[in-house]
């Protein structure tokens, strides 16, 4: 056989593999979906989706991400409206997966939303990853065998204000608001589980819907039990009406409200009076905070937002988080040995200690396929002192011990 | 014999052209769309039940949401808690439906208008809460997951096809009933309730009655179609049924044109593709164009797609005859929208 035969057969063989490869990835592109309310009674919660494109943007412009098989690619991100309605999440993924050809769905918003296309991406083994949403069962690898979240599960952020009431009030009497969802109900039974075995009590439990007008039938309830603890397990104006409420009927308990409620914009809702000395737990950094104005990855973020001037505020922590678990992504796309859906998996479910902008000092993510699937296990303590938040005390973690249900 | 005006021959080859469409749906798209096509099937169904309550029997319902929403639970909790077959449960999705219908209609009917409306709107705002405190049976938020039905074997398709072929089926029933419902003396006796109550009375129709008849019957076209939404989903949960699903489907009958039977179709294609399509042009302006093209429907066709059509064909065929006969020749005299139209 003649040697340009050879080379020409041996070419064959290398170029083999790269005509399986999967859809949506070029030698020097990659196409990721996402999607999130951006229209409707939650539209605000799309902002998720503009964080993401905001990193993308920028890496795009620095000229794309190095990734584990040596080949530099821009990120194509398309985003689609899903409006909260799961129907509409199931053909958006549809149109994604079959007629854009995404090679992966990144930062997709919502609970009900992606349990609406868990059984399409396993059935399809596209990758769902980094999914924002803290329930606990997208931990669970055999449940979710294409899925992965990546921001703590409410259980370990349960956990996390047991253990700060286990240092500074052993004896607290607890009260819990919760939204009647899987957020409020794993928040609720991670609580539980974590005051199993110490003196801290929970002497009453109080579940919202979100359409509830007002939360003072509970919140009455909850002061009626004698509870000197309250922790607020719920979102948007439930969550400001509590704060409110405990501030001003003089009740006064140690209040907690979750991270997802956390934000000053809501705190501003609830008065800033009455959210003095409020506790949260967090796992962003406070990009306002003249603590962290030199900080390299804050800077980074202002100065990406600068350059490309995204539609959201600059403080918006939607934003903000969408902004995180881009970079994220971006982390994973790096150590992908393959450029596969099934390596993109694994490069998920086997991260050691990434380090990203945005993340608090000291946390990272952290996951080992078949034991630990929960990204983000820790938190910082925060007070809010009527202007701004303190930390308290040292990043609490739960590495590869995220709480089970 | 009765001759055939070169109207009715336009409109069954309409109505031929729309059947022969919808067959060809799964060989010229892509399963993705087949998908949504299913979905706007059962859109459809609703939306023809919203037709015979409102352009026939001249009743408004703000609820067709609710009764959609309680069609599509009743499968899912059929399938998954008594492992009924998927089909089965359809009957019973329409039966919960109208009899939702039913005692709702009982007290409402007396009232028409503005007050059914009020009292229809209510429904819509109580349902979906109580879908998620009912949480023992509805699962609350978590929503209720369930296998989707597998193609048989000899099924030249796959899965999204036969999905697509079930819906298919399910509209042409309902269109039939429909048809059925239209003509002869119900369908007479529902225009008259609708045209004018007094003479309809003084000639022996009992209005409570049949106003009664319609709402249920619509209700139950509405459970019929969520029943099937929850197949071609395979999932249901509150978020599915917001509130606003209600407000889709009235806007699908308006738009489509209330008065017509492939209206609905027209109908449920609107409400199920132009909000991704306005998403497409400008995701930040989606709700912008999705209500300016809205508001431009209104203005350019007051009795739907369907109407304006209608009104363009019969202007066409006016003028061809005018110009192959002179005596005068009248195609029609009755308001576009009035008619029931196939």
């Amino acid at each position: 056989m003649h040697w340009k035969w050879g080379v020409l057969f041996a070419a064959t063989l290398a170029a083999g593999p790269a005509l399986a490869q999967d859809p949506g990835i070029t030698d020097t592109s990659i196409k990721l979906g996402t999607q999130a309310p951006m229209s409707g009674v939650v539209a605000m919660i799309g902002m998720v989706a503009e964080g993401q494109k905001l990193r993308f943007d920028a890496l795009n412009a620095a000229g794309g991400v190095k990734m584990g098989d040596g080949k530099t690619r821009k990120v194509e991100l398309i985003i689609m409206d899903d409006a909260n309605e799961p129907p509409r999440t199931v053909t958006n993924a549809r149109r994604m997966a079959e007629q854009n050809k995404v090679f992966a769905f990144v930062g997709s918003v919502g609970t009900p939303q992606n349990q609406a296309i868990k059984a399409y991406t396993a059935e399809n083994k596209i990758p769902n990853i980094f999914i924002y949403s803290g329930i606990y069962e997208w931990g669970d690898e055999k449940q979710n065998p294409w899925g992965i979240g990546m921001v703590p599960s409410f259980t370990t952020e349960a956990a996390i204000y047991a253990k700060y009431l286990e240092e500074h009030k052993p004896e607290a009497k607890v009260g819990m608001i919760y939204i009647n969802t899987d957020f409020g109900n794993n928040f609720l039974e991670g609580f539980k589980v974590a005051i199993k075995g110490t003196k801290i009590q929970l002497v009453s439990s109080q579940a919202n819907a979100n359409t509830d007008p007002t939360v003072d039938t509970q919140l009455t309830n909850l002061k009626a039990s004698g509870a000197d603890t309250l922790i607020v397990a719920t979102a948007g104006k439930a969550a400001a009406q509590s704060i409110r409420f405990a501030a001003e009927s003089a009740w006064k308990p140690t209040v907690f409200v979750t991270y997802a409620a956390s934000s000053i914009i809501s705190l501003k809702a609830a008065g800033l009076e009455n959210s003095k000395d409020v506790l949260t737990g967090q796992f962003v950094k406070p990009v306002g905070s003249p603590a962290f104005e030199n900080d390299p990855g804050v800077k980074q973020y202002v100065a990406d937002y600068e350059k490309f001037k995204p539609r959201f505020d600059r403080h918006d922590s939607l934003a903000q988080m969408g902004y995180l678990m881009a970079d994220g992504v971006v982390k994973v796309l790096e150590s992908m040995k393959a450029p596969t859906r099934e390596a993109m998996m694994n490069a998920a479910r086997n991260m050691n200690k990434v380090e990203l902008g945005l993340l608090y000092p000291g946390i990272t993510m952290t996951t080992k396929a078949g034991s630990d699937n929960f990204p983000i296990e820790a938190m910082q303590l925060f007070q809010f002192d009527g202007e701004g938040y303190r930390p308290v005390g040292k990043v609490i973690e739960y590495e590869g011990r995220t709480p089970k249900l | 014999m009765r001759e055939v005006g070169t109207e009715q021959v336009l409109r069954g080859a309409g109505a031929l052209i729309i059947a022969l469409a919808l067959l060809l749906v799964p060989l010229v798209f892509p399963n993705f769309l087949v998908y949504q096509f299913s979905l706007v099937l059962t859109y459809a169904i609703v939306i023809l039940g919203l037709n015979l309550l409102m352009g026939f029997n001249g009743q408004i319902s703000v609820a067709h949401g609710v009764f959609f929403a309680i069609g599509g639970y009743t499968t899912a909790i059929f399938i998954t808690r008594y492992g009924m077959n998927y089909l089965a449960t359809l009957p019973f999705a329409a039966a919960m439906s109208a009899l939702l219908g039913f005692v709702v209609g009982v007290p409402a009917l007396r009232w028409q208008g503005l007050p059914l409306a009020f009292i229809t709107f209510g429904l819509a705002v109580l349902v979906p809460p109580v879908a998620l405190k009912l949480e023992p049976i509805t699962k609350g938020a978590t929503g209720i997951s369930m296998p989707k039905p597998t193609a048989p074997a000899w099924f030249p398709g796959n899965q999204d096809t036969f999905i697509y072929f079930l819906c298919l089926v399910g509209v042409a029933l309902c269109v039939l009933i429909a048809w059925r419902l239209t003509r002869g003396d119900t369908g007479r006796s529902l225009r008259a309730t609708r045209d004018n109550g007094l003479i309809a009375e003084s000639l022996g129709v009992n209005l409570t009655k049949v106003r009664l008849a319609a709402f249920t019957t619509s209700a139950g076209f509405a459970g019929f179609g969520g029943g099937l939404f929850a197949i071609v989903n395979a999932y249901v949960s509150p978020e599915s049924f917001q509130m606003t699903k209600s407000f889709d489907f009235l806007v699908g009958a308006i738009v489509g044109g209330i008065t017509s039977i492939s209206g609905a179709f027209v109908g449920a294609l609107f409400i199920v593709f132009l909000p991704d399509w306005s998403a497409d042009m400008n995701i930040a302006l989606s709700g912008l164009i999705y209500g300016g093209v809205m508001v431009a429907m209104m203005l350019v066709a007051r009795d739907g797609v369907v109407g304006l059509l209608g009104t363009l064909s019969r202007a066409l065929i006016a003028r061809l005859s005018a110009a192959r006969e002179s005596r005068s020749f009248k195609t029609d005299d009755r308001p576009a929208g009035r008619q029931f139209q196939t």
